[in-house]
């Protein structure tokens, strides 16, 4: 059997796969970005040492491998706390909490990038602190994060593969399951190979659909 | 007017403005001169309300109205600033950057103001250019058009003629003229001699932190080793412009 066949014969199992693979990915960029922005908002009102230790917090996270805190926050802190989450809202929490941490990262750095210039400009030309903010803070803050921001997404869509071994049906695991049945190691992970290819490639599309319409080179020509 | 009591701006342990105490007229061209590093841009940013002094006061008279450095009211757009980098907003073009404050200020009929600025600045050729895409000469002529189009009273700009060749500092020197006329106050920081030997109506000589207010007849009799340097240099008398002894 080809990968073609075998990605043919279990369509639906994959279609499914996908989906929760899909599902995963697009709240987790949802959520972290807007919590991102909300940290970073938060940072500018609490100050430094609200930001120091949150970058220490980030980076600490940052360091930990994301499977040994899926399976942290699967196994011994639902114990700990004594509840039982299913496998799919764990590994949705323990993406978003990675992802909102990159993500506030690459917001707070694009903020502090931004020549403070443009904003004073921006005042003395009468514009009120949230004019600043929406018509030149934020679109040179998109512009300047987008790249960074794509490349984090795909991190994550990449990491997601991890949630099967909590048992979270998503792509991975669908591909085991037919695998133990079927045997066929090669042609199943190329399979999957494939499909993460599609979807990283359909998300890379979007992603540069998005680059071409909001980045733009300032440098001097 | 412009009323600074003892003004102290620090950045860290290095003082960079030092017991200011003057008074600067807002009504003339007023050239501000000083070696580089001598605190000339600091003082512009302390009159554009940008930054306040870390002791004293900066306090503005604008037409009956008071502003001061300690209070949270900003002169801004009455008061606007163009920078020596002119910090046009990359993301738009040109047009939209004269666009923005007008727009956003709730301004009336931005599109004749942007218009005629347009044309009084000779910008058609380039408006729908983006700020990277056109030449030193012509963003500043764009920041200074930027400035004009909200009819401020006081403009404050740092080193214009930096970077500029000789037909285009002649080119903003007749924008600078034209805001004279129409009775806007300027404060021009530069290192330009021919420049305020030509349009100087006061000066202020920042000579490390030191600030000193002056008129153009006295300029030359000041007691500092900048000022010596540049009469020498110059071969311009500055101390005896329009006594009637040139």
């Amino acid at each position: 059997m080809s990968a073609f066949e075998v990605l043919w014969r279990y369509r639906q199992a994959f279609l499914a796969g996908m989906l929760t693979t899909a599902e995963l990915l697009v709240i987790s960029a949802i959520t972290s970005t807007i919590a991102a922005i909300a940290l970073e908002w938060l940072c500018g009102a609490a100050g430094q040492s609200f930001r120091r230790k949150l970058d220490g917090l980030a980076f600490g996270i940052a360091a930990i491998p994301a499977l040994v805190l899926l399976f942290w926050f699967h196994y011994p802190a639902q114990a700990i706390i004594g509840v039982a989450v299913e496998p799919f809202w764990t590994a949705l929490f323990t993406l978003t909490l990675l992802n909102t941490l990159a993500v506030y990262r690459i917001v707070a750095d694009a903020l502090r990038d931004l020549p403070q210039q443009f904003v004073s400009t921006g005042l003395v030309c009468g514009l009120s602190e949230w004019q600043v903010a929406r018509f030149i803070k934020a679109p040179l803050v998109v512009r300047a994060a987008l790249p960074r921001w794509i490349d984090q997404q795909v991190v994550i869509l990449q990491t997601s593969v991890f949630a099967s071994l909590i048992s979270v049906e998503e792509t991975f695991r669908v591909a085991q399951r037919i695998n133990s049945r079927v045997y066929e190691p090669v042609t199943i992970y190329t399979a999957v190979a494939i499909l993460f290819l599609l979807t990283a490639g359909t998300a890379m599309y979007g992603a540069r659909q998005l680059r071409r319409k909001y980045y733009r080179d300032f440098s001097e020509r | 007017m412009y009323i600074l009591r003892e003004v102290e701006r620090t950045y860290g342990a290095c003082v960079v403005i030092r017991d200011a105490a003057c008074s600067i007229p807002t009504d003339r061209l007023v050239v501000v001169m000083g070696p580089s590093g001598s605190g000339k841009s600091t003082l512009l940013r302390l009159l554009g309300f940008l930054e306040a002094p870390v002791r004293g006061v900066v306090s503005l008279l604008l037409n009956g109205d008071e502003f001061d450095s300690r209070r949270r009211a900003r002169p801004w757009p009455r008061v606007t600033c163009v920078f020596q980098q002119q910090f046009l907003w990359p993301h738009l073009t040109l047009r939209e950057n004269l666009m923005l404050p007008l727009r956003a200020g709730g301004h009336e009929e931005p599109e004749a103001r942007v218009a005629h600025a347009i044309e009084l600045f000779g910008m058609a050729e380039f408006i729908s250019r983006y700020p990277n895409e056109v030449s030193g000469g012509q963003a500043q002529r764009v920041a200074l058009a930027r400035a004009f189009v909200l009819r401020p009273e006081v403009v404050l700009i740092d080193e214009p003629h930096s970077g500029l060749d000789l037909e285009q500092q002649s080119v903003l020197n007749d924008h600078f003229l034209a805001l004279r006329e129409k009775g806007t106050g300027l404060i021009v920081v530069t290192h330009s001699i021919e420049f305020a030997r030509r349009y100087a109506e006061g000066f202020v000589l920042v000579e490390g932190g030191v600030v000193t207010v002056s008129s153009p007849q006295a300029f030359g009799d000041l007691d500092s080793d900048y000022v010596r340097r540049v009469v020498r240099h110059s071969g311009w008398d500055l101390g005896r412009r329009g006594s009637g002894d040139e």
